[in-house]
């Protein structure tokens, strides 16, 4: 039920009918109408008119000539055409063409009906042949030739009586009679409306207008509630549907719709029934126009798939700052509150800004959205917008401090910030620290800094006034970064200058826009299961957020959500991030490669000091691409312990090689694989080439390396890292010069590495020694997952065959080809039950190999677990960040998991595996350049696809898919 | 006006429990009245003592638990402090007469060992509060303790992993106890300067812990049942 509230906000969008909602009459003087179009046109808002009559009756009427930015559309001939309006006039911008058969058709079926009507003692005539349809006059008598709208309850009077008199029961029942006709005449989708005085019969009707205006809205991040829908014809007239509920279509189903008619019949439900006429929506517009003056809050679409609200409990409020972080790829801004508080953990931080100290950490950047609130501010109503990427704190008191920020997703240095409030709120210091040289009125500059690291500069360009009794301040902001030496200042302030110059709603609407087309190549849909398909847009959306997509990009364990590990880059990176932005966002992947190539001398560097040649790269890296793992830490049991991860957890090198192979994979980057990629891959290469070491016999061993696996800390000959390297060996020789001496002693060396694999059982031994140690399950003391060396002891847990998390079975993740075939099954059901899963890398692995291993609904199981970590924080430790590498696996247990997606050279290999409490699964993605949609049913795949795409079904089967869409069964 | 009741008798425990007293008086900034229900022996009467202290000191009559709950429920009181047993010696650690207190009061009650060295004159600073992780054991300190402190007192959350409690997932220990420590004074005691995560024996950490840190006074919130492994 909609009420009178639902218009108490700010629209982006607004679409109307014309004849009777904005004027009373087309002879009516619509000069009111004109100013309000083309001033909130200016104000940005996007105006749609919907009308059945041609452009010239409609444009000839308003006559605005809107600069923009919002836009003005006519949408026009029932549907059959849309012009766009700018200074310069009006231009077709789509239309429907009837092809000469359909023309005959639609002649064919308004004969029809006109003969029909006349065997039944109606007089009835074509009065006029239109694209894409015929009208026929059902009252053609003088009195009633051009019936003004304030007569529609006369002419509604008239009609009925003229059909009763002849024995028709109802107008509806001509519209049915002319369906039929049409229907007849060939028309498999007749469109028929009724004014009361004319029927039509069509090829298009008003939902195809309101359609287009949906999908014209949506690639610009409108949706639902940030669109009116105002008309006067809702209900029903005559028994016949009113024509402006044709607007009323699914794709603006959120849509907030306003009647100003009379509506005699009653308005439908959903629709807001104002009355009051042209004059009434005039006012709204007028409001409307208000609201953008005064720089009101705007709004957000409340949709509940696509919008997550926050925990409000002080118990979660870190936590909540995490969730609800906004970030561009190159910045992020936690969702602490704008008036600070001691529960809070604000923080701004900036992709690859350090410290230069020995545990480099994230720069803290100057706080930008503080501001000054007399009293404590509510905490709850924090509502975090995926689909638009955009933070609303509207707390369940209308009075209380409402905000919405965002960090631009179109331009990377812009911030901004609106808030309203019933109290005297006010612009704040940015920087706790003493406030820098003044800057003009109502700008602020602070500055971080680190000595010999990086340095974050803000500058914040404030606004502060009242409107509609509410204080209300507007701030935009620009930072400038430097990965070492201070940062920019006037950079920074010719930067927040133009952005001022945008204006906050130019920049909302930009940002907006951004996030549309992010999504368009990023779409996660679940159908059956909205709580799963929240949780994976969530994971989506911060991944999308997590790194910028030019230049490098250092994405640390936490993304730029927390301070947790101080930003270090670990394997999260490469092995659970970079696969799924190589899909949705090719260059950000590119990105995070850059960041290791630029460090190939540090890495270099890392191998020398070992006695090694080639690139070594650390475990934990930072700034300059040094080993930044500490030293030593202290364990839940209050013991300071070494952390050796630094010196053993060596597969890193192999996982890098593997990520720099996977995206040129998913993305066709052959320039890469030629180039800087080639040398990522042969120079780590080159470095377990040396690191091996061959026994007596001539297998190839790796001593003292830590797996996955941390429960088992130093170990030798540990399959995963041992098979990595082979596949990674055997890549190398693949991209070196063929027939070279290189080339071929990898290809020995990779075959002679030891892996333990037992052909007898199917399994692989994790390292030298784990069959001996005690066989303990985990669920013999705990429900996983669980912190095993917690809750048992560090020492007891290193005795025993539990282990925290996939490490076997990354192999037949990450490397499926290189593993026994037939072995998943066998190592699953051994290790399943040893995995405490106290990682959270963990779950989603074993949760994709479930799916593959043909059993989808227990791997539903460990999903859930994996989509809520964060958004429950299972873990405890989301105050701290994110979980980024649980997020990336979230949507490669999708990806690769459930829809079975493998890149297989130009094909892509696609075999689902369906949960049975799912009734589809799609996701789009970006495949060797091109935009790929992948649907899967129960029984049926469909590609979308823009270009043709080879697609490796089951049992080896090939489809050739050609654009638009293919749609294959599927018996899974 | 606030009081602290001191619970005395003429056992080795009066001495003890008048001078903890003297020190939650302190630390809380009330004044000490000590009570005395008539009727033992003793090796020094509560008179002397308490008038050594210069605490005024009250009698009551009757059945002892009774007179000191009554005692304890004047609206001027915010806590009491009374001997765990009479002796040193004994074959539980909190005798009868304080458990029957414990148990049924609802102020803050110190219960103090027989053999307490050192208590004279000694100020409290550093509390250990052990926390079970649970918005009841937390209730109980920030509602009925940390509004009677002084500014200067620092509070020390000890927190042992139990089955129920132990995380599900770190992904790196020895890095992300900080954080699940800095989580844990946020959520369950804000006021406290720090938490301190631990596995073990519940009762054995909660001893290495108050060594380690020089806790003068451990604070326990409990269920008031007695249950064995519990506070007692």
């Amino acid at each position: 039920m909609v009420d009178a509230s639902a218009i108490d906000r700010t629209f982006e969008a607004v679409i109307f009918d014309w004849d009777g909602t904005a004027v009373p009459d087309r002879s009516a003087d619509a000069r009111a109408v004109r100013g309000l179009v083309e001033a909130l046109c200016a104000a940005g808002v996007h105006v749609v008119v919907i009308s059945g009559t041609h452009v010239g009756n409609v444009d000839g009427q308003l006559r605005a000539r809107p600069e923009g930015p919002g836009t003005l559309h006519l949408a026009l001939n029932r549907g059959s055409e849309v012009f766009a309006v700018g200074p310069g006039g009006v231009e077709v911008v789509w239309r429907r063409t009837a092809s000469s058969a359909e023309d005959r058709e639609l002649d064919l079926a308004a004969d029809a009906t006109v003969v029909r009507l006349g065997e039944r003692g109606v007089r009835a005539k074509v009065v006029s042949n239109r694209l894409n349809r015929r009208k026929i006059d059902i009252i053609p008598e003088p009195e009633w030739a051009d019936p003004p709208k304030a007569r529609i309850g006369e002419l509604t009077l008239a009609v009925a009586n003229r059909l009763h008199t002849a024995g028709w029961r109802d107008l509806a029942e001509v519209v049915a009679v002319a369906v039929d006709a049409s229907r007849a005449a060939g028309i498999p989708d007749p469109r028929i409306s009724s004014d009361v005085k004319h029927v039509e019969v069509g090829l298009t009707d008003k939902s195809d207008s309101a359609r287009w205006a949906a999908g014209w809205l949506a690639n610009r991040g409108i949706t639902g509630e940030l669109i009116l829908i105002g008309g006067d014809e809702f209900g029903p007239i005559g028994g016949v549907i009113g024509s402006d509920s044709l607007m009323l279509v699914p794709e603006l189903e959120r849509a907030i719709a306003i009647s100003v008619g009379v509506e005699p019949e009653g308005c439908p439900e959903g629709v807001l029934s104002l009355g009051g006429g042209p004059a009434r929506f005039l006012e709204l517009l007028e409001r409307q126009l208000a609201r953008r003056r005064g720089r009101r809050v705007p709004a957000i679409d409340r949709d509940p798939a696509w919008t997550v609200p926050l925990p409000s409990s002080p118990q979660q409020a870190r936590a909540a700052e995490a969730m609800g972080t906004v970030a561009n790829g190159w910045t992020g801004t936690r969702a602490a509150p704008e008036e600070g508080g001691p529960e809070t953990q604000p923080l701004f931080v900036v992709n690859g800004v350090y410290t230069a100290d020995s545990q480099p950490q994230l720069v803290p950047g100057p706080q930008w959205t503080r501001l000054s609130v007399p009293g404590p501010a509510e905490s709850d109503g924090w509502v975090l917008d995926l689909r638009t990427g955009v933070l609303l704190r509207q707390p369940d008191d209308d009075s209380g401090l409402r905000t919405l920020r965002f960090a631009s997703a179109a331009r990377p240095h812009a911030l901004a910030l609106r808030a309203e409030a019933a109290a005297p709120i006010a612009p704040a210091a940015i920087s706790p620290e003493t406030p820098q040289a003044p800057e003009q009125p109502g700008s602020q500059f602070a500055i971080s800094e680190s000595a010999a690291g990086g340095a974050i500069a803000v500058v914040a360009r404030d606004w502060h006034g009242r409107t509609d009794d509410l204080a209300v301040v507007e701030r935009i902001a620009a930072w400038s970064a430097q990965r070492a030496g201070r940062a920019d200042a006037q950079q920074t302030r010719a930067r927040v200058a133009d952005q001022a110059g945008i204006g906050f709603d130019r920049l909302l609407a930009e940002h907006r826009k951004a996030w549309a087309q992010r999504w368009a190549d990023a779409a996660v849909v679940i159908e059956g299961a909205p709580d799963d398909q929240l949780a994976a847009r969530f994971a989506v959306f911060h991944l999308l957020a997590s790194a910028p997509d030019d230049g490098e990009a250092a994405v640390g364990a936490r993304g730029l959500t927390g301070s947790a590990y101080g930003g270090h880059v670990f394997w999260d990176a490469e092995v659970f991030v970079l696969p799924v932005l190589a899909a949705l966002r090719p260059a950000t992947a590119r990105a995070m490669l850059e960041y290791r190539i630029r460090r190939l001398g540090a890495a270099r560097t890392a191998a020398r000091s070992r006695g090694q040649t080639g690139a070594r790269f650390p475990w934990e890296s930072a700034g300059d691409g040094r080993d930044v793992t500490p030293a030593r830490g202290i364990r839940p049991d209050g013991t300071v312990v070494p952390i050796r991860t630094g010196e053993h957890e060596e597969h890193i090198v192999a996982d890098v090689a593997w990520a720099a192979n996977h995206y040129a994979a998913w993305s066709g980057d052959a320039a890469f694989l030629a180039g800087p990629g080639r040398d990522l891959v042969l120079e780590t290469a080159r470095y377990w080439a040396t690191r091996t070491r061959l026994d007596p016999a001539g297998q190839g061993h790796l001593y003292g390396v830590m797996g996955p696996d941390e429960y088992h800390e130093v170990v030798d000959d540990n399959a995963f890292t041992n098979v990595m390297v082979r596949w990674h060996l055997r890549r190398a020789a693949e991209l070196s010069e063929p027939g070279s001496a290189q080339a071929a002693r990898w290809r020995e060396l990779a075959d002679s590495m030891v892996d333990g694999y037992d052909p007898g059982t199917g399994r692989y031994e994790q390292f030298a020694g784990y069959w001996e140690l005690e066989p303990l399950l985990i669920t013999e003391f705990a429900n996983p997952p669980v912190t095993a060396d917690v809750l048992l002891g560090a020492d007891r847990v290193a005795q025993s065959q539990i282990i925290k998390q996939a490490d076997v079975l990354m192999l037949h993740h990450l490397v499926p080809d290189e593993v026994a075939p037939g072995s998943l099954g066998p190592n699953l059901s051994f290790y399943g039950p040893r995995t405490a899963h106290g990682s959270s890398l963990s779950p989603s692995v074993h949760t994709a190999l479930l799916a593959r291993a043909g059993e989808p609904d227990r791997a539903l199981g460990l999903f859930r677990i994996a989509a809520r970590l964060d958004l429950d924080d299972l873990g405890g430790t989301t105050a701290g960040g994110l979980h980024l590498a649980n997020l990336g696996g979230i949507w490669q247990s999708l990806a690769f998991g459930f829809l079975g997606l493998r890149a297989r050279g130009d094909a892509l290999e696609v075999d689902p595996r369906l949960p049975d409490a799912w009734q589809a699964l799609e996701l789009t993605f970006r495949f060797r350049g091109h935009p790929v949609g992948i649907r899967a049913e129960h029984d049926r795949v469909t590609v979308r696809c823009a270009e043709p795409l080879t697609v490796r079904a089951s049992a080896g089967r090939i489809i050739r898919c050609e654009p638009p869409d293919h749609t294959f069964s599927w018996e899974g | 006006m606030k009081t602290v009741v001191a619970a005395v008798d003429s056992t080795a425990a009066a001495q003890p429990v008048l001078d903890t007293a003297l020190g939650i008086g302190r630390l809380t900034a009330a004044s000490v009245e000590a009570v005395h229900v008539t009727g033992h022996d003793g090796v020094e009467t509560p008179s002397e003592l308490a008038s050594r202290r210069d605490i005024p000191l009250r009698f009551l009559s009757g059945p002892v638990v009774p007179g000191l709950l009554s005692a304890v429920a004047a609206r001027e009181v915010i806590a009491a402090v009374l001997g765990a047993r009479a002796t040193p010696f004994g074959r539980r650690p909190v005798g009868s007469t304080a458990l029957a207190v414990i148990r049924a009061a609802d102020k803050p009650i110190v219960v103090v060992p027989p053999d307490v060295a050192g208590a004279r004159a000694q100020p409290f600073h550093r509390l250990l509060v052990p926390l079970e992780g649970n918005d009841a054991s937390s209730r109980a300190v920030l509602d009925g303790l940390v509004p009677l402190l002084a500014d200067d007192v620092a509070l020390i959350v000890l927190h042992v992993f139990t089955p129920d409690t132990v995380p599900r997932f770190l992904d790196r220990p020895s890095r992300d106890v900080s954080t699940l420590s800095r989580e844990f004074v946020a959520r369950h005691c804000p006021p406290a300067a720090r938490a301190e995560l631990r596995t073990g024996s519940v009762s054995g950490e909660v001893d290495v812990l108050c060594r380690e840190v020089a806790a003068d006074l451990i604070v326990l919130s409990w269920s008031q049942t007695g249950d064995p492994g519990r506070a007692t």
